[in-house]
Parts: C-alpha cells; structure tokens; sequence
C-alpha cells in the first residue's frame, strides 16, 4: 500500500517536525493556505536537518566501516 | 549502517524522545490556550478605599483605632535600652475599610499613612478623522495613530483599504460611544485637510475608506513616526504602525510610554482585523499597564502574520517553478 511505503520512508525528525507543525497551525490560525503550509513544512525541513546534522557530526561513518571490514 | 537500520535504532533506542517533544509542544500551546481566560468585567473592577491607621509618636490616633490585643508581643521602644529587641515600625492596623472616598471622613492630623485608591476608569477604544489643525485632539484622555509611512499606490491601495476596513469595524466612532471624551483612548486617521476629516467623521462606514485612503495625512503620520523613534521604537517596516501615547502632550518626548503595534507583516484582511482587535483590548487596558514587552498573544499574532505573509509568497514560488 502506497500509505505503508510513504510512512516507511519517512523519518522519525520529519514525523515529530509534522506533528509540532500541526501543533503550530492549531495554536496560530494561519488565516492563509500558505501559512499552513509553510507552518508544517518549516517543522519538518528544520527537524529533518537537524537530523542529518546530528548524523554528519555524530553518526558512524560508512567509508571507514567498510575499510575496517 | 545503512539509513534504514540508522533510523530503526533511532526508533527503537530514542522512541519516547520521537513522541515526547511534539506531547511536550501540545501541553505547552494547550495550556497557554487554556489560560486564555476572559478579562474581568467592569462590575468585578471594583477599586477598593482602605485608610490605614497607626498610632504615631507625637500623639494619639482616632477613637477607633484599636488596640492590639495583650498577648501580641510589642517590641520594645529604641531608647528602653534593654529587651535585646531592634527597633522596628508600630504594627499597622486596618480600622476601617470605605467604599468610596465619598464616605470617608476627613482624614486626622494623627494619621501616620493613608492609602487611598480611586475608582478605576474604564477606558474606551474609539476612533475619529482628524485633519492637521485637529491633530493631536485635546479633550481624549489618551490618543493613537494609525500611521503608514507612506500613501497608497495602486499596488499597495488593497492592502491600506482592508486595513481600514478592519479600522472601521473594530473601533466605534468617538461620537458613537456614550462615555465621555475624557475616558475615551482615540485612534486617529490623520487627514489631509480638515474638511475631509470633518466629512468623513460624518459619512457611514461603508462609504468612507476609499476617500480615507485618498486623503490619508502623511505629514501627521511622519511626526508620529519620527516621535515614536525618539522615544526607542524601531519602525524599519513597510508599516503601518498603530502608535500611542499617554498622556498626549508627552507626544515627543524621548522618555514617555508609548504603546506601538507593528501592521508590516498584515497581508489579509483577517490578520488585520486581529491586529485590530489586539489593539483595542491593549489600549482598553489602564495606560501604566501597557507593555511593549514579551506577550505569547503577541507571539501567536506575529507567527500568524509572518507566515500568512510570506507563506503565499512560497506557494506562488512552488507553483511557478513547477
């Protein structure tokens, strides 16, 4: 199902960046499409690069796992 | 490690973390909407009159102050040289409570310390076209000013229309209201001459912005603006600003209270009949109440219309991309 493989493809920073955009949206009331939009996408985009931050900074790196294999 | 198995052992390792924050979030906005509880109603702002009594050292009080009771300790007077006790302040006592200054008789020559606070005013959010000899009116107990930093072109003419349109609706006419000029905070639209304002004050609403917009006073608008600056407001934006002062003649100066509100990021017409709405509440407030400072109101109505603003503009961006 294509609502299973969205889900599986999405991150655990983008789900929790929606929920808090969806938190955000019902506190302000955009009066606007563009508001709701930019208010769900901001969480997500500012989550989801935090993430890859936190994984360049601290994560493993795949090159010298492989030359230590 | 593949990116897959990175995020199961996030999943698995930090899972409450994942639901913990946006829980947090919820509570947090929750709560705080929750806390919007209703102002207090003018028959609960009931001022309170409270004389305070003591006994001095040059002489007695009145017949009715009362004596502490016996076992209460009394400290011991400064020069009784012994007991160890420092000196302290007779204790104060409430004798009598009045409720109105009215009521209260003459104070004596004994009283040490008198409190006595008058009745609040209620003051009323009002509007009114003014032109340059009319500017600032004298008789309000406070004024503002709805000031944009420049005249309506005819990109920006949509945008100064709904913004009177959210003026009109939310304020009443000064000669609308039943109390008097000296509780009423006004909200001025400047204009050029004095025949326009004096027009205008008398036309119905639905006929008056587009002449309003036409003969908006922007030399009242720039002193306003300039005397908002000097008192520490920084208005860098495409405006307009709602600005106030109180009282009025400390119009100015550069140390004075002045209430300011910010329209640069309205772009619809809701977002400006909340900053509207927003205003009247805050200048209805006693003017030694104001605050310029952090409000999660203001926060709420500055995230609506920042993201109102330029949300529609990255909409149309994505849409002419694609």
């Amino acid at each position: 199902m294509d609502f299973v493989k969205i889900a599986r493809e999405l991150s655990c920073p983008a789900i929790a960046g929606a929920l808090v955009g969806l938190a955000l949206v019902w506190w302000v009331e955009p009066a606007t499409k563009g508001g709701t939009t930019l208010l769900i996408a901001g969480p997500v985009m500012i989550f989801t690069l935090v993430e890859r931050v936190v994984r360049l900074c601290f994560g493993r790196n795949s090159n010298v796992e492989a030359d230590d294999s | 490690m593949g990116i897959f198995s990175f995020y199961r052992s996030v999943l698995l390792g930090c899972r409450w973390r994942v639901f913990a924050l946006p829980a947090m979030f919820l509570i947090a906005f929750g709560s705080s909407a929750c806390q919007k509880a209703p102002a207090p109603s003018d028959a609960e702002m009931v001022s309170e009159t409270v004389v305070l009594e003591t006994e001095t050292a040059g002489g007695r009080g009145p017949a009715s102050v009362e004596t502490p009771p016996e076992d209460v300790p009394r400290t011991a007077a400064p020069d009784s040289g012994g007991g160890g006790f420092a000196p302290m302040p007779e204790p104060i006592i409430v004798v009598e409570a009045y409720e109105s200054v009215a009521e209260r008789p003459e104070p004596s020559t004994t009283t040490a310390s008198e409190v006595a606070v008058t009745p609040l005013e209620d003051i009323v959010a009002t509007r009114v076209f003014a032109g340059p000899s009319e500017y600032p009116p004298a008789e309000f107990k406070a004024y503002g000013i709805l000031a944009f930093p420049a005249r309506a072109t005819s990109q920006t003419l949509e945008r100064h229309s709904f913004i009177c349109e959210a003026y009109l609706a939310r304020l009443p006419h000064a000669d609308e209201v039943s109390a008097s000029r000296s509780v009423q905070m006004v909200t001025v639209w400047p204009m050029r001459t004095d025949g326009q304002a004096a027009n205008l004050n008398a036309l119905s609403p639905a006929d008056t912005c587009a002449r309003a917009v036409t003969g908006y006073g922007l030399v009242a608008a720039h002193d306003a603006i300039k005397d908002a600056r000097k008192a520490g407001h920084r208005l860098e934006g495409r405006g307009p600003y709602l600005l106030a002062w109180s009282p009025a003649s400390d119009k100015g100066r550069a140390d004075v209270l002045v209430l300011s509100a910010d329209l640069s990021n309205v772009s619809t017409a809701e977002g400006a009949r909340n900053v509207m709405h927003k205003w009247a509440q805050d200048i209805e407030k006693q003017p030694d109440l104001w605050s310029n400072g952090w409000d999660l109101e203001k926060v709420r109505l500055a995230i609506q219309l920042w993201v109102d603003r330029f949300g529609e503009n990255v909409l149309l961006a994505i849409k002419e991309g694609t």
